[in-house]
This record gives C-alpha cells, structure tokens and sequence, in this order.
C-alpha cells in the first residue's frame, strides 16, 4: 500500500495511505492527474495548521475503514474536540469531504 | 458552565489576498500550460487554491466567464489552425481536437471542482467540463456540421454499397462524442445528426427502389440482402437501439411504402412462378400488420382470379363430365393453397382466411351454375363404386368445403335431391356413404336441409321390408322391387294421368296383390304408381338370339302388347295403355328409333312419332350380350319444347320456394320488433336466408309489395320506408 505525504503548515509531514486520501475527491484528483503532487507524491497543504491536518488524516483512515462495513456492525465513534470543530468544518469544505 | 472556547480557524488563504488579475494570470497561464500537455509542471493545489480564494471572495462568477472565453479563444484557433481541410480529413481532425479538449477539460474541471461545487450549484450554471463540452458542440461540431454529416453519410453510403475500407472506428468515435455532447436536452446525436442520417438513409434506399433493375420475382431476396447488410454495415458502428430505428426506416421504404409493388407486382409472380420460399420471406418481411395483410389480400385476389379463369370444357359430351372436371379442377386448386399457407402462415388465424375468402369469391361467380356442377360432382363420386369408402369420404369431405361456399344452396339442395333419389331408387350408390354425406351437410347448415333426404331414407328401408313381407305371403313369380314413396320427401311430381294406366295381365295382378297387402298394413293411404320412375327386365327371343332387356316401365307395357298382336299404330297404343303422350312418345323413341336398342320397327321409317304411324316387333334385333339395357331417351328440344319448359319449371319453383322463404322471413322479422324500417329489415332478412340463397334486392321489394297487398305488414304512412306489422 502506497503512502504520500501530506504538508501542513510548519511543514509537518503527515503521512497517509493513497486510498485514505482518496475519500477526499480533491486530494483523489491531485493523485490521480498527472499534475506535479502526483510524481512527487506530496501534498502540500499549507495554510492547514498541522493537528488540524492530523485530525483530518484520522478521519480520512477511519472513513476509509468503516466506508464498506455494514450498518449493522458496531462502528465506534469518531472523535472531535469541539474547539476544534470550526477549523475542520473549513478544511472539509475545502477538501470536499 | 463551561466555557468552550472555539479556536477561531486561521482563514485559508485569506492572509494576503492577490489581486483578481494576478490570481487569474496564474489559472490562465495553468489552462494553456495543460493545452499544451505540461501538467506535470502544474501543482494542482496552488491552482484549486486560486479558485478556492477567489471562489470564496466571490469573484466564482468572473472566474467561471473568464474560463469559458478562454476555452473558446482556444477552441476558434484549433478550428481555425487545423479544421479548413475539406477531405475526409477533416473527421480525424475533429477527432484528434476532440480527445485533446476532452483530456484537458477534464484536467480543468478537476482543478475547478471548488467553483463548480459552490458557483456553479448556487447559480444553476453548467459545471465547468458540460460549459467546456457546449463550447466544442457550438464552435467545432456546429460550425462544420453540413460537412460532417455528408463525410460521414458518405462513408456510410459507401459501405452499404458494399465498398471495403470504410473507418468504422473513426465513425463509431464520432458517434460515441455526439451521443457524449448534449443539446436541448437531448443528446447532439439525437437532435442533430439522427434526423440527418435517416432522412439520408430514406433517400438511399429511395433510390435503390426507383432504379430497381432486379428481376421483380427476386425483390423479396434484394431485400433481405440489403437489410442483412444494413444490419451489418450498422452494427460496426452503432448502438442497438439505435439502429433499430435504422432498421425501422429501411423496412418501411422496402416494404410498407413500397407495397403497391410488393403486393401487386411481386406477390402474383412468386404465386405464379411457385417460388414458395420467397413468398414465405416475403410474408416474414411485411410483419407490420396492415402490410401483412395487404398481402394476404392480394393472394387472395390472385387465387380468385386463378379460380375464376378455370373454365368449363365444353368439348367434353356430357354436362356431367364438364360438371366433374371443373369441380376437380377447382378442389384441386384449394388444396395447392391451402398447403402453399399452411406453409407460409404456420398456424396463423389469417393463413386459410386468404384461401377462404378467395372460394368465396370464385364460387359466387355464376352461383347457380357452381351449385349445380357440385351436386353432380358428389353424383358422379357417389356412383363410383371401384372408389374406397375411406378416400369417399375424403372426397366428400372436400366437397363438403365448397359446399360451405356456395351461396345458392338451394340450387344444389334442389339438384342434389333430384340425384339422390335416382341414386336410391336406382340403388347405384352406398347408403352408408349417402347417410354420411347427409349428416355432414346437416352439420354445415342445419337440420332443416337433411329433412327430406332423411324421408327418403325411412322410406327405402321400410319399402325393403314390406318388399320381403309381400314376397311370402302372396309368393310372387317375379323378381320385383316396390319402392313406397312418401310424396312430400321425394323431388318427383305426382302422376295426374287422369286414365288408369293399362298393364298387362301380369302384372296387373301383381299391383292389386301389393295394393291388398299395402292397405292391410296402412289403412287409409293412397297408392299412386309412378311407372315412369320404375324399370322392368323382358325375356324375349329374337330371331338370332336370346335377351333379357332392362327398360323403363312404359317401354315394357308397349313392348309386351306384341305378345297377342303382330302390329299397332301409335294411336292404337295410347288407346289401349292410357300411356301420357310424352311418355309414350319418349318410350317409342327409345325402343323404336334410338339406334342401339331398336326393339320395334316402325312405319315410315324416319325420325317423328305420329299417331299414325305403325310398329311392330324387330326380330332382327341383337346385341353383343344377352343383358341390355334400354335407356330412356331424352325428349330432343326440337321435338317438342319440354326440356326447357322443364328447366323452367326448375328456376319456377326455386323462384316460388325463394319467394315463400323471403315472405316468412319478413313476417317472423316484423312479428318480432313490429315495425322496422326498410333496410335494416333487409339487412336481418338477407341474414335469415343466407344459409340458402343470396337475397336478391328485387325479391325483397316484390315480397314487401305482395305482403302489403295481403295485409301483413302495413306502410307507415308518412314513411313509406317504414313498415308495420299488423297482427
């Protein structure tokens, strides 16, 4: 399973598998044409503040996770910090999720 | 309470706020940058970062217009650098500029996906890509359009005349974008290119049928071919349901709107030439039902023409033979069909309707005539005896068909009943098959038709026994058979002779000895003799040699009077038998003039019967057997006008019996409802009698008249169309 890099500010490298990315449609299609993230298998984000970009990469795995699991099984809440909440809901406009 | 502090989020990309012009300078330069194919010096997040901020700043609408100038300004100079060829060319090119547009734009869009998610979806504008596809529609499709079409078409024209080397891949990628771009909700392929190639496909097999130099008998197998070929020619490049439309066009040239030729010009040379085959694919061809049954309407035709060319031979001697072949001829023509359709139609309802309907035809020319020749075709198969009883009643049964036709049923009731009863007097035919034929025909039309031949019957085989019963208790000396006859069953007319006939001493007394015994089974019946529909067997010795001689009746009382007398002049006879004069004259004319049973001489010798003139036995007389057989001759129309008179008499009672028939049909009609008005009344009447005859209008209106006149029915008095009934 292939990884990239995903950047945020301070130039935190957050690393994450291919298909995770892919939940995002933006980050999907950054990957998928051959625009320069694709060669150089980077991501840079940089106007996300990097425990956002964190958080953001655990959704991404746990969407992914749980993305083909049927309703019936027990799929265990995801957790966010509330003074957090603003920032994500911007970054998921922004990344389309 | 807990005080939640939200971090307020670090707005993305909000910090220093280019300008419009240096943001779209960067997405301008990205967009020719993706044209010319170096993406991968592009990073995708720089420029959805552009239109993120500027989409947020509210600047999506300006973006978006700016891009879709751009992809024209772009598109007008692909156009203009490489679209001017006219040659084939031209198809590729549009290709090459298509594939090329559609990989860009689809990099655009992917970077405009922020605009299109929120600019594009508040204000109900296309996404980027469909604004992208619009503009390739209008500036490169639409613009060359004619030119596209007519390339195309031509290929198209070309591979169907059966040219090699047509770009089937070129035109299935054409097509594949045309159903890809829309246009007025619809795809460009529907609304623009279909309409043009059906309309130019109509045209190309327009053309083939104005110059069809085929031979007519082979159009059903042209046909085919083409439409065999056209689905192969389609299904290279086109989808199914698509085609199917194609195919719909090329049927309704060929066959629908071609079927004044199909029908009148084809169909009649496959039936003429028994090219069965092809009349089957033709009929598999014309599946749309009102073609279909065009067709069959025409077979039909052409069968009843067939039939109705059959004509009598006259150079056959009898009526009888020419009744027999026609007949046969036309059995044999029914059954050519009906296997032809069998065939053809595989257990359709309308396979023998065709065949049906042209019977009816054929044989409601000349009705009287048919019915007539079929009574006496069912004489002659009747009197076969070397015939099996089984291919009998095959044979029957088909006449039994053509029976169904007939539309004068009296007529052949009338005949039919004239030839049982000298079949069963004349026990010439097998009473099985007689009773079968009987039953049958009742089954067809009713009980009504099997009353008298039913009659008929009861009275031959009561007769039988009354004939052996007398036979042992009078001990008769003779072979006789006596045939008791119920006058309302059998077809003969009643001896008036207003003389009792004088029979020779022998059998005078046998007549009073059954007259006896008859009475003693049956009190109070009248006997009357008909002896002109007996026969009677003679013993006589000539001068050469022996002979048992069959002859009629009156010819046996006239021949038996030269037992005591040597001579007798006409005159003489008729006084001494009481013989009608017709019959003696027809009776002297067999035995005295007709050539092969001359049994009496007469005096002059020439070919009239005068009271005057003499006979006397011809002892002369021999045959090559010792059995002959004096057959009756028929009375010549130049001797006397009896036969037509008799004919006469025929079409008189049918005429009389039709007539009573119409009357009581309108009387139970009117009885029923108690007025009507004129027409629907002979439309109910002309139902009523249809199992017999075709109502003549002329009839009708004779039988309203005379039960007006005997007060029946009464005419309205306002309307003398209306009619009522009185009680």
């Amino acid at each position: 399973m292939s990884e990239v890099i995903l950047v945020s500010k301070s130039r935190v490298e957050v690393p994450i598998s291919r298909e995770a990315a892919s939940v995002s449609p933006v980050l999907r299609s950054m990957l998928s044409n051959p625009f320069l993230e694709q060669h150089q298998n980077k991501i840079e984000l940089l106007d996300i503040e990097p425990h956002v970009l964190q958080k953001v990469v655990e959704y991404l795995e746990y969407h992914q996770r749980y993305m083909l699991v049927s309703e019936d099984e027990d799929i265990p809440d995801f957790d966010i910090p509330t003074e957090m909440s603003l920032e994500l809901l911007l970054v998921a406009d922004y990344l389309n999720i | 309470m807990f005080k939640i502090q939200i971090r307020s989020p670090g707005s993305l990309g909000a910090k220093s706020a280019p300008t419009f012009e240096d943001s779209w300078k960067i997405i301008e330069n990205a967009m020719a940058m993706i044209h010319e194919g170096r993406v991968s010096e592009l990073s995708f997040e720089v420029l959805f970062h552009v239109v993120y901020s500027l989409t947020l700043r509210k600047l999506g609408g300006e973006l978006y217009h700016r891009i879709g100038n751009a992809l024209e300004k772009k598109l007008r100079n692909v156009k203009a650098s490489s679209l001017n060829v006219t040659s084939t060319d031209l198809l590729l090119e549009i290709l090459r500029a298509w594939d090329n547009h559609c990989e860009s734009l689809r990099l655009i869009s992917d970077v405009t996906m922020y605009l299109d998610k929120v600019y594009c979806k508040d204000n109900r504008k296309p996404f980027v890509y469909d604004m992208g596809l619009g503009h390739f529609r209008d500036i490169i499709l639409k613009a060359s359009k004619d030119q596209v079409h007519s390339l195309m078409v031509r290929q198209i024209n070309d591979a169907r005349r059966g040219a090699v080397g047509t770009d089937f891949e070129t035109l299935k990628a054409l097509v594949g974008m045309m159903e890809t771009l829309t246009d007025s909700n619809d795809t460009y392929y529907i609304t623009e290119f279909e309409p043009f190639l059906l309309e130019k496909t109509r045209k190309f097999y327009k053309t083939f049928i104005d110059s069809y130099s085929g031979e007519i008998i082979s159009y059903p197998r042209e046909v085919q071919t083409l439409i065999e070929k056209e689905q192969e020619v389609d299904s290279k490049f086109l989808n199914q349901d698509v085609s199917i439309k194609i195919a719909k066009v090329v049927e309704s040239i060929l066959i629908s709107e071609n079927m004044h030729f199909v029908a009148e010009r084809v169909t009649p040379q496959l039936l003429e030439n028994n090219k069965f085959s092809d009349l089957k694919l033709l009929f598999a061809l014309c599946h749309a039902p009102t073609d279909n049954k065009k067709l069959w309407k025409q077979c039909s035709q052409y069968i009843s023409h067939e039939g109705i060319s059959i004509t009598e031979d006259f150079s056959l001697k009898k009526r009888a033979q020419v009744a027999v072949k026609w007949i046969t001829e036309i059995l044999e023509l029914k059954t050519k069909y009906e296997n032809l359709f069998k065939s053809v139609a595989e257990g359709e309802s309308t396979d023998l309707k065709a065949v049906n309907e042209a019977f009816s035809i054929i044989l409601a020319q000349n009705g009287k005539r048919n019915a007539e020749y079929l009574a006496v075709y069912i004489d002659f198969m009747l009197r076969s005896p070397s015939v099996a009883e089984d291919s009998m009643r095959v044979k029957l049964e088909e006449a039994i068909a053509i029976f169904k036709f007939l539309r004068e049923k009296d007529v052949f009731e009338k005949v039919y009943q004239q030839q049982l009863s000298k079949r069963l007097l004349q026990q010439r035919s097998s009473l099985k098959l007689e009773k079968h034929l009987v039953n049958r025909m009742k089954e067809e039309v009713g009980r009504s038709f099997a009353l008298k031949p039913e009659g008929m019957f009861r009275d031959m085989s009561i007769s039988q026994t009354n004939n052996s019963k007398f036979q042992q208790s009078y001990q008769v000396p003779y072979a006789f058979d006596i045939s008791v006859l119920t006058s309302a069953c059998w077809p003969f007319q009643q001896t008036s002779s207003e003389k009792e006939v004088v029979l020779p001493a022998s059998l005078e007394s046998l007549k009073l000895d059954y007259e006896n015994y008859y009475m003693k089974s049956y009190n109070g019946r009248v006997l009357s003799w008909a002896y002109h529909l007996g026969s009677l067997d003679v013993g006589f010795q000539f001068k050469k040699s022996y002979h048992v001689i069959t002859m009629p009746v009156y010819a046996a009382i006239i021949f038996m009077l030269f037992e005591d007398h040597e001579e007798f002049s006409m005159q003489e006879i008729k006084d001494l038998t009481n013989i009608p004069e017709h019959e003696l004259i027809r009776n002297l004319l067999t035995i005295a003039i007709a050539p092969k049973t001359r049994l009496l001489k007469k005096q002059p010798m020439n070919k009239k019967i005068l009271p005057s003139d003499r006979f006397r036995i011809n002892y002369s007389f021999s045959a090559p057997t010792t059995k002959v057989k004096v057959l009756a001759v028929l009375t010549k129309p130049e001797s006397d006008t009896q036969p037509s008179s008799r004919s006469n008499d025929v079409a008189q009672d049918l005429t009389n019996e039709r007539k009573r028939c119409v009357e009581a049909a309108i009387v139970r009609t009117l009885k029923s409802s108690q007025r009507m008005y004129f027409d629907p009344l002979f439309e109910l009447v002309r139902e009523a009698v249809a199992v017999r005859f075709q109502l003549d209008p002329g009839l009708f209106h004779k039988s309203v008249d005379k039960l007006v006149e005997r007060e029946y029915i009464q005419r309205d008095p306002d309307d003398g169309t209306f009619l009522h009934y009185l009680a």
